[in-house]
């Protein structure tokens, strides 16, 4: 009912400023099926956004974008799940309004909800960490969604400065399915003899006011002899939670065990630097962040031979760095290359960042309406490859037959052996098929 | 006349027929108008005759700025392009809500689909990156041959000039074996203000038998553009 009303504020806009309003949007069709579970349809979403625009003067513009997927049945069925149509999901990506020249000339106000995107680097950038990533499809990874926030920027002929204001941390959207475990930050109970036959995650957000829930970033970015600089700094809350409280109470003397964890999520401050250039035609980029967390301690109670066990351990203390080096470059006969070395991945902090290779290969065909990326993927660099690796391939077709229609074909691969990066991707083995219509 | 200045006649004459004196001469024709805002229709047409159309709309200024906004079809709606002086260029992706510095290595690439590269829609400047050669000439029209000073996905060019406004009227691409590659014509000559200039520009691509109609509409010269239009902050308006 709520979400209907703001449809309704949101179709509202386009009558008020009828004259130089613009609705636009796009559909898309996603079908995915899990080559490694019986051909099962893994993924079936019917998604619609519909983007708002209108500039009722030269001076302010107002931009929202509305989301509606249909991901038809539920994961999981219940009897009151047969009571519903559907599995229909609204949400407002982004309502904001941009004030240009105010308060003052060469000073622009954005206000509302916002997507804030910070960095140099492609889809992976460690030092953008205001609006919150959505990760409900993994496959997409990189896409961030819109927070309410209220963004100064100043701009001057040698360099620009900007100040975000997030009254309310928004927490990161996690992946539909089994594989959200993977950000769950809680440690495996693997042990022999344990059996989890009951478990329990409950959340702890931060509360709602300005010391534990707001947010607040500053960039500064110029340009010094051809190369793009920046420097950042950000306060605010991680976008993933961290198991707070962990305990495995035994419910029988068979072993079996009941899991209860509480998540919670940890303050730190990002000192953030990034870079952008172009040497003998190559592009290169740079970004790297350096997270100063709050302590965050995770309390494990469990059972020992003696008894009820309860100790600490220290999940965020010391700072860390996390970094993204890359560059591309446009081969002849229209191939792309794109390589990328990441030094924590967006869900790594602390002690679990890792090291991986990113990158992907691709050539356009037909005046770009078909486009082949035979080779992209990350691979996990690890000193002992033989006994310790992980890799994703996914390779991909797209092909757009006419001006707006756009089919993509591709599938996911992986394989590993003693690494824990996707450790809830135990199933997971797909080929999908995408299709999208703008209008 | 004495023979001095039956020699001095011919040397000017010689100087006037010069290749590089040629296409400075359209280089500074071209970038005459200190600022120029224009909104273009292209037709993309392929083999099988299929044809699509992209709408936008260009501001630029002093000869080595230029800002390009897709306005149509949908799925490039809000894509902009900006292109500054020591081929720094920026692209604006509006699903990812960011801007982005583009590897120069895609000057040679084609843009958006079209036959135009990226290179060939930033900034006219062909003395700076060609030497020229006069082939041959009647009364209308010199013929050049173009030569690139440096790295360039083309052999070398064949320019068709026009005498009276310093248009080139045809260019002929050539690739790296020698081979006739694309063939740029420059057509419906108006008079705006007191330049000449051409409205609609046809690129054929010979190899892929795919042609790039660009047709310039509301063509505005010397007008007043801010400096703010050449930066990052206005490719994302």
């Amino acid at each position: 009912m709520k979400r209907g009303a703001l449809f309704i504020v949101f179709l509202s806009f386009s009558m008020l400023f009828a004259k130089d309003t613009s609705l636009t949007g796009s559909f898309m069709l996603k079908e995915r099926i899990n080559t490694k579970d019986s051909l099962s349809l893994s993924w079936n979403e019917g998604k619609l956004l519909l983007d708002l625009e209108s500039t009722p003067s030269e001076h302010l513009r107002f931009f929202g974008e509305l989301r509606v997927s249909d991901f038809g049945t539920p994961l999981s069925l219940t009897l009151l799940d047969l009571q519903k149509r559907n599995g229909l999901f609204w949400d407002i990506r982004e309502a904001y309004f941009d004030v240009y020249d105010f308060p003052a000339e060469n000073v622009d106000l954005k206000i509302g909800k916002q997507i804030i995107s910070w960095g140099t680097a492609d889809k992976i950038n460690p030092t953008s960490n205001l609006s919150p990533y959505n990760f409900e499809d993994i496959l997409d990874f990189g896409k961030k969604d819109g927070i309410v926030a209220l963004k100064l920027s100043y701009f001057s002929d040698n360099f620009s400065i900007e100040g975000d204001l997030v009254p309310r941390f928004r927490w990161d959207i996690l992946p539909r399915g089994d594989i959200q475990n993977m950000f769950l930050n809680q440690p495996m109970f693997t042990s022999q003899g344990v059996n989890i036959v009951k478990s329990d995650v409950f959340l702890n957000v931060p509360d709602n006011n300005i010391k534990d829930g707001a947010e607040l970033g500053v960039k500064f970015n110029t340009t010094i002899k051809g190369v793009d600089l920046s420097l950042s700094y950000f306060n605010g809350v991680l976008g993933l939670p961290f198991a707070k409280n962990i305990s495995l109470v035994p419910i029988d003397t068979m072993g079996d065990m009941h899991l209860s964890s509480m998540l919670s999520y940890a303050r730190s401050q990002v000192i953030g630097a990034d870079f952008s250039t172009s040497i003998y035609g190559i592009g290169f980029w740079g970004e790297g962040g350096l997270y100063l967390p709050d302590e965050f301690i995770t309390e494990l109670t469990y059972p020992t031979y003696s008894g009820m066990v309860r100790e600490n351990d220290t999940v965020l203390n010391d700072p860390f760095f996390k970094f993204v080096v890359g560059g591309d470059y446009n081969f002849k006969h229209d191939f792309y290359l794109n390589m990328q070395y990441v030094h924590g991945f967006l869900h790594e902090y602390g002690d679990s960042v890792k090291n991986y290779l990113v990158g992907r290969l691709e050539k356009k065909l037909f005046n770009d309406k078909l486009k082949i990326t035979p080779i992209s993927g990350l691979f996990a660099l690890h000193k002992n490859i033989e006994d310790t690796f992980f890799y994703a391939y996914m390779p991909e077709v797209e092909y757009s037959p006419y001006d707006c229609v756009r089919f993509t074909l591709g599938a996911f691969l992986y394989d590993y052996k003693n690494f824990t990066f996707f450790p809830g991707l135990d199933k997971m083995r797909e080929v999908y098929l995408n299709m999208k219509i703008d209008f | 006349m004495g023979i001095l200045g039956k020699v001095m006649c011919i040397l000017i004459a010689t100087k006037a027929m010069d290749g590089n004196v040629i296409i400075k001469k359209v280089d500074s024709t071209f970038n005459a108008p200190k600022t120029k805002k224009a909104t273009f229709c292209m037709e993309l047409k392929d083999a099988s005759g299929n044809i699509e159309k992209r709408k936008g709309i260009t501001y630029e200024a002093n000869g080595n700025r230029r800002l390009l906004k897709f306005t149509e079809p949908a799925s490039i709606r809000k894509i902009a392009f900006l292109s500054l002086p020591n081929d720094v260029m920026y692209i604006y992706l509006p699903s990812f809500r960011k801007v982005r510095r583009i590897a120069t290595s895609v000057k040679n690439t084609n843009f958006a689909g079209t036959d135009f590269t990226y290179d060939e829609l930033s900034t006219m400047e062909y003395s700076k990156k060609y030497r020229a050669k006069l082939l041959s000439q009647n009364d209308s029209v010199w013929v050049l041959k173009l030569l690139p000073k440096s790295n360039s996905a083309y052999h070398h060019l064949i320019m068709h000039v026009d005498k009276k406004h310093y248009i080139p009227l045809k260019i002929e691409f050539y690739d790296k074996s020698g081979t006739l590659w694309k063939v740029l014509e420059e057509k419906n000559i108006k008079k705006i203000k007191e330049y000449y200039v051409p409205t609609l520009l046809i690129m054929k691509d010979l190899k892929k038998k795919h042609q790039t109609k660009m047709d310039i509409k509301n063509l505005e010269l010397d007008i007043n553009i801010p400096e703010k239009v050449f930066t990052r902050r206005y490719l994302r308006r």
